[in-house]
């Protein structure tokens, strides 16, 4: 259990590595309402890992699969949902300059 | 009705809080003084006679005994010996996890009183231990309760309303008569001391082989939980005589279990009429200590498996003999194995011991299907919070979501196959 809590640390600050690079290098400036959208879907995917492993810990690979089904599937809307929005603010960030 | 209404209205704020605050606490005091479980028991409820549960019938109820025995098919059972999860190997494990329960306990999970471990007068120490307080005592007694092997442990008064109002014992000693039925005897219980307190101890069942049900293996969950059973109340209420108080254990003979067990805060009565504890589920076996030492009690505790149950249906559908309602709690049910007056589900017990009769052991199937039956992960410990939310729709779609995702599955074959396979 300790393992799979510092290896979901360690995606979560991968993650917010990756954002936060990506934002800096293409000097993007985010609504609030994309940044909610980047955390919830951060936290969707992390949550969807987790229990993923903890499901094949306890050797229910039915529960595993379904999990990874429904909660992947909501972090993957998420994450579509997030990069439209991402998209138009920088489109509406270029028009403006 | 105007004045009420004229000196409601005159109530500034901070009247109004002192008058809540005051109702809530007189509330509390009443609710906790009467009737100390949060289960509705009627008038109709009277101590239960001991002969009337199912195992005991077994010894005098013969049109009963003739029933379940005729539904028995010798040839199948023989053949039964062929498949995983009743092999030999998985009955020499079943046995071999009963065995300190019967080296020790022997009966006692068929009701038979006053067995080795369950004997009520052993010795104790002549000077007693003085304890600060009765708070002082119970959290003493816990602290060695739970060092002695007890997974939970509260503490309720004494109660005889939960007492056998007459015992059976079968005399092991003496031939059966004639037709070649057993000799037994009924008396009233006569305690060496008048109890004042209960320690209801729940003792955790193996998760993994639980859920092998109905099998051997299943039953050696079963068993081990018994031999535990036997061990820790033995030990616990040794503990309480070497403090030079009287006390001794109890299982499944003396008294009813699962009262003491929710007055005690150990969980909430459910579907399946067991108890579900909020840590385990149902996967608990339950042994209670009885002693003249006075203790504070614990309070019940609600954690919504009861709301939940009123919506989850999974124990009533896995159960292969029908035995589990699928309606509203009732006060009666249909044998004379239902002790009657109390608000709740009444399985039918006639059903699911026919039904372990033709299985060749026991069944745990409503235990392992049940939603709350859970390994402690920090998944179903979310799920469980959502469950304690009152909300009717959420317990349906709960129950729906648990079955959806594979939890609680019976009669798995594979799983029984591949159990002596996994380290």
């Amino acid at each position: 259990m300790s393992l799979i809590t510092f290896g979901l640390g360690a995606i979560a600050v991968l993650i917010l590595w990756g954002i936060t690079g990506w934002i800096k290098r293409n000097q993007i400036k985010l609504s609030w309402p994309s940044w909610l959208g980047v955390i919830l879907t951060a936290l969707l995917a992390l949550f969807t890992v987790a229990w993923l492993l903890s499901c094949i810990i306890e050797r229910e690979t039915q529960a595993a699969g379904m999990g990874l089904l429904i909660f992947g599937a909501l972090a993957l809307i998420g994450f579509g949902l997030t990069r439209k929005k991402i998209i138009k603010d920088t489109k509406s960030q270029a028009k403006g300059k | 009705m105007n004045n009420n209404v004229k000196t409601a209205i005159k109530l500034d704020r901070r009247q109004f809080l002192k008058i809540s605050a005051l109702a809530t606490t007189s509330g509390a005091l009443m609710g906790t003084s009467e009737n100390r479980s949060p289960i509705k028991i009627t008038n109709k409820c009277q101590r239960m006679d001991q002969k009337n549960t199912i195992f005991s019938r077994q010894l005098w109820d013969y049109e009963f005994v003739k029933r379940i025995e005729s539904s028995i098919d010798r040839a199948s059972m023989e053949a039964l010996e062929k498949v995983k999860g009743w092999t030999p190997l998985d009955q020499a494990l079943d046995q071999a996890a009963w065995a300190l329960d019967h080296k020790f306990a022997s009966g006692s999970e068929g009701g038979q009183p006053h067995s080795q471990a369950y004997e009520w007068d052993e010795p104790k120490r002549r000077k007693k231990v003085e304890f600060q307080n009765p708070k002082d005592a119970s959290r003493k007694i816990k602290k060695a309760a739970r060092y002695l092997g007890a997974n939970l442990v509260g503490i309720t008064p004494y109660d005889p309303l939960w007492t056998y109002s007459r015992l059976i014992k079968e005399n092991f000693e003496s031939e059966p008569n004639s037709d070649g039925k057993p000799e037994f005897e009924q008396f009233v219980p006569e305690f060496p001391f008048e109890p004042k307190s209960v320690v209801a101890i729940a003792i955790e069942m193996d998760y993994e082989t639980m859920a092998l049900s109905p099998s051997s293996l299943e039953g050696a969950a079963t068993g081990l939980g018994y031999s535990r059973m036997c061990s820790v109340g033995y030990s616990v209420a040794t503990f309480i005589r070497a403090l030079g108080y009287r006390a001794f254990a109890n299982g499944n003979d003396v008294s009813l279990s699962i009262p003491y067990a929710v007055a005690a805060g150990l969980g909430e009565l459910g579907r399946h009429g067991m108890l579900i504890t909020p840590e385990y589920g149902p996967r608990v076996r339950l042994v209670k200590v009885f002693t003249e030492l006075e203790l504070k009690p614990d309070n019940p505790k609600a954690f919504g498996a009861w709301e939940f149950c009123k919506n989850c249906k999974r124990c009533a559908d896995a159960c292969p003999s029908q035995a589990i309602p699928t309606g509203e709690p009732t006060l009666e049910g249909k044998t004379i194995s239902n002790n009657p007056g109390v608000l709740k589900w009444y399985i039918d017990p006639e059903k699911c011991i026919q039904f372990w009769r033709e299985n060749g052991t026991d069944c745990a199937n409503c235990i392992t299907a049940c939603p709350f039956n859970k390994p402690p992960m920090w998944h179903h410990q979310l799920s469980a919070g959502i469950v304690a939310l009152p909300i009717a729709p959420i317990h349906a779609i709960m129950a729906k979501m648990d079955k959806f995702f594979g939890f609680g599955d019976v009669n798995d074959r594979r799983a029984n196959a591949a159990f002596w396979e996994k380290d």
